[in-house]
């Protein structure tokens, strides 16, 4: 079996996501003998269009994003949206809370025209994804795991039960019982619990699970003395892109 | 069953005794809100006066929360070796009803076919239990469940000068003998002990009326609108099944290594009250409700094991009320039904 | 302890959850989404003690991708391989398409207590429908019976498929119709232009047999939504619950009892089924 040629890309977003896999310390050098990475922007610099895996990192948030990723989308036969930026927009997605104007004015004042900047949008409003390495960052473990299961065949599991579920696991104490609020409940895990464990809240940067029980979690945080904003920001942090959210709240 | 005496200054050297002598898993203070039982290396770290622990204690040792059932290679020939680890091991300091949770996954794991991997690790397994404080939320005594009659080495009861041991098993007994000077229990200690039982029964607050539950539990079992009303705020998160002492669902992997060479099957808890709990291959999902899922489960806990096993699969512990977010209260339910039905 | 009187301890200490190694023999395709895959242990010796009741299945390990439940669907007198017919739908049953003959992969069983009870349904007539996949382990059956006709009065099969490319077991379903003491009727909801058989679904052709209810054995295997329909013109004919046998499916993940995932109300269909009587079916909330 010929190994699969993989290509790592980076769109908008901190680059984190790319780190992480450079970060996957023990397994990077078997993970480099399972495939052929013919691109990797953080790390290699040759380049070749012959790739049958695309991993994409960040948002698209240019026009010359939008023709990056379509061109992508034409050569893969597998793409991997990696990163809550890549994901379902991320963090970069506040901006069009703002609206794209008012927040070019904001940063860029008089010289907002010179800049290339549209509304953020997840990868997959412009190419189709496949799979989601979800989370900022996102779970190398789990990068691994999709490409393992690409390799041998399997369609990766992704979890979509709440992160309380890895919290039990783990042996955690609910932050709830220390009076920190979390996501965690409606919030897909597959992060191993990472920020419950070390005792702060999920903020639900792997997006919601497929059927979340927002009504419950809006009455837990106003138990816990959220107001409405404050439980609409929180939900917003990572997941402005999706509107849903923000409307299910507003009701 | 054997019954002894020993006083309170032995007490501490025999603990001490058995830290150096043993693997020694007791109660240690996690943080403000928790203890967890974990591996003890002085007996500084031990507090056996512990009230919650979230994750059951012989549950976390027996049934790890994830665990290599087999592992294989895969060339040529395929070698597939099974991985049962077990290691001789004093659990310190657990109470009654989580020795009875035990007792009841000790049935459950022999049944049909017995799991080899559960059953070595329980055999091994020196069960030395204590009294702990039942937290608000604990109904063991409606349960059955607040004294353990069976399934431990030692069970040591803390009166005012001394300690009141139950004997269970000759291992007990010959620990005993080795690290602790004891007396023969005499009327005086029974009548003290006894004493205390009466005195620490009182301090379960919590009581539910399992008998009314079971009874009217098939008349309950179609009214959707119940079920709907107590599964409102569920979160499908499983968190009620992962803490319980007798929660024994799991799922199987199959992984592989990237070399593609070295696999193996893990088993990690499962909870039925996940969407996926159900989902068959091409995409059926045959309990897709939460209600639906919520009913399944307090069927499992208390109406299918008293008909297999005569005994319930809940003890009482409380721990699935302390940590559902959604606030669903399995002892307000079961005290509940009655009302529900004759309306 | 008092825990050692609990259980019955085995000779053999091996793991309930260790597949042995078995080769894939031969894979026919007998529909676009269907294979038939003939699998012998690789040691003869758990060849030679690999006997199953017709209704039981297996666990079958993909190693290092998985591992799934599939019923068995050759004649149980056949001792020398067994066969699964496997449609491709899931992760295993993806993988076991892609492979070749020669392929090692794990199995684990036979598994279910619960088996179509050959022996109650002797000097019985018998009423065999199918719908879809659910003829393969019923062909277990009807192999069995085949094998040992005499045991038995009357065999009907009415078989139901999708389109008639989507009909399984083409070869098998000649041969019966070629015997005169088996009849089968196979029926398709979407007929194409050479079809000349029955269209529609199989509960539709129930109504038409005419087996004298008190010793007529039914045994129904198919897709869940199937089930309830065949019920009520079982039903409607007052066939005896406790003569009707149904084989249920439900997630697995162990085989064995412990993993829990198959439980129906009390029950466990890996362990008390698959196969179940109509009688605890209907003492058994949304069994069907």
């Amino acid at each position: 079996m010929s190994k699969p040629k993989v290509g790592i890309f980076g769109f908008t977003g901190c680059g984190g996501c790319q780190l992480e896999i450079l970060n996957l310390e023990d397994q990077l050098l078997d993970l480099v003998s399972a495939v052929e990475i013919v691109h990797f922007t953080e790390a290699i610099t040759e380049h070749s269009d012959n790739y049958e895996i695309a991993l994409i990192e960040g948002s698209v948030t240019t026009e010359h994003d939008i023709e990056r990723v379509k061109k992508i989308g034409d050569i893969a036969k597998i793409i991997v949206a990696v990163g809550s930026c890549a994901v379902n927009g991320g963090l970069n997605c506040l901006k069009n809370l703002y609206g794209v104007e008012r927040a070019k004015e904001l940063v860029y004042g008089d010289k907002k025209d010179w800049i290339d900047s549209i509304e953020v949008k997840p990868i997959d409003e412009y190419v189709r994804v496949d799979y989601y390495a979800r989370g900022c960052p996102p779970n190398r473990l789990e990068i691994v795991d999709i490409i393992r299961s690409l390799i041998i065949g399997r369609k990766p599991e992704i979890p979509n039960y709440p992160v309380c579920v890895e919290c039990k696991r783990n042996g955690n104490t609910c932050v709830y019982d220390f009076g920190i609020t979390c996501l965690g409940p409606v919030t897909r895990a597959g992060c191993n619990s990472r920020c419950p464990s070390s005792g702060t809240g999920c903020e639900s940067c792997r997006g919601l699970i497929d059927d979340p029980n927002i009504n419950a979690q809006k009455d837990l945080l106003a138990e816990y003395g959220l107001t409405v904003e404050d439980i609409i920001s929180q939900f917003n942090l990572y997941n402005a892109c999706k509107k849903v959210i923000a409307k299910e709240n507003k009701k | 069953m054997l019954y002894k005496v020993m006083g309170r200054d032995v007490f501490k050297d025999f603990v001490k005794s058995l830290i150096s002598d043993y693997e020694f898993i007791g109660p240690k203070k996690k943080d403000k809100a928790v203890h967890d039982f974990v591996p003890i290396k002085d007996i500084s770290e031990l507090d056996i006066n512990y009230k919650r622990t979230t994750i059951p204690p012989a549950k976390k040792i027996l049934f790890p929360p994830d665990e290599k059932l087999v592992t294989y290679e895969v060339n040529e020939k395929i070698k597939v070796r099974p991985l049962i680890e077990s290691s001789e091991k004093v659990l310190f300091g657990i109470n009654a009803w989580d020795i009875n949770g035990m007792n009841f996954l000790d049935r459950f794991f022999v049944t049909d076919f017995i799991d080899e991997n559960y059953l070595e690790r329980r055999k091994k397994l020196i069960v030395i239990g204590m009294d702990s404080e039942p937290t608000e939320t604990n109904f063991s005594p409606s349960m059955d469940s607040e004294y353990a009659k069976d399934g431990f080495d030692l069970y040591l009861t803390e009166l005012k000068d001394r300690y009141f041991i139950r004997i269970n098993t000759a291992r007990g007994d010959e620990i005993l003998k080795k690290y602790a000077v004891t007396e023969d229990a005499l009327v005086k200690d029974f009548k003290d002990y006894n004493n205390y039982m009466d005195n620490y029964r009182k301090k379960f607050k919590l009581n539910v009326n399992i008998k009314d539950f079971y009874d009217n539990f098939e008349l309950i079992y179609d009214d959707d609108e119940f079920w709907k009303r107590v599964a409102k705020n569920c979160y499908s998160c499983g968190s009620c099944n992962l803490a319980c002492p007798t929660c024994f669902c799991f799922n199987v992997k199959d992984d592989i290594e990237l070399n593609l060479k070295d696999g193996n099957k893990t088993r990690e808890w499962d909870s039925c009250m996940l969407p996926e709990y159900g989902l068959v291959a091409g995409g059926l999902n045959f309990r897709p409700d939460k209600e639906n899922r919520l009913k399944q489960r307090y069927r499992c806990k208390l109406k299918t094991f008293f008909d297999k096993f005569g005994r319930y699969a809940c003890v009482g512990c409380g721990r699935c009320i302390e940590v559902c977010l959604a606030k669903i209260n399995i002892a307000d339910d079961i005290n509940s039904i009655k009302k529900e039905v004759s309306v | 302890m008092a825990f050692d009187i609990k259980y019955k301890d085995k000779s053999n200490k091996s793991s309930i959850y260790v597949p042995e190694i078995a080769r894939i023999n031969k894979i026919q395709q007998i529909s676009p989404t269907e294979k038939i895959f003939d699998i012998v242990f690789e040691d003869d010796k758990n060849q030679n003690n690999f006997n199953f009741e017709p209704g039981q299945f297996v666990e079958l390990t993909v190693f290092g991708l998985g591992e799934a439940p599939f019923s068995i669907c050759s004649n149980p007198e056949n001792k020398d391989f067994f066969q699964l017919c496997i449609r491709d739908v899931g992760n295993v049953s993806g993988a076991l398409h892609r492979m070749k003959e020669g392929s090692k992969i794990g199995i684990r069983g036979p598994y279910g207590n619960g088996y179509f009870p050959y022996e109650k349904m002797e000097n019985q007539n018998i009423l065999l429908i199918a719908g879809g996949l659910g003829l393969a382990p019923l062909m277990s059956l009807i192999k069995y019976i085949l094998h040992h006709r005499e045991d038995y009065k009357e065999v009907m099969i009415i078989y139901g498929a999708v389109n008639p490319e989507n009909i399984l077991f083409k070869d098998d379903i000649q041969y019966f119709s070629s015997r005169n003491d088996i009849s089968i009727c196979v029926t398709v909801d979407n007929p194409d232009a050479g079809w000349t058989g029955e269209v529609g679904v199989c509960t539709k052709l129930i109504p038409r047999v005419d087996f004298p209810v008190e010793n007529t054995c039914a045994v129904v295997c198919g897709p869940p939504v199937m089930y309830k329909f065949v019920i009520i013109e079982l039903e409607k004919k007052n066939y005896y619950p406790e003569k009707v046998f149904l084989s249920l499916e439900r997630r697995m993940e162990c085989g064995v009892g412990k993993c829990n995932h198959c439980h129906i109300g009390d029950k466990l269909v890996c362990v008390d089924g698959p196969v179940f009587s109509l009688w605890e079916i209907k003492n058994l909330k949304e069994a069907i």
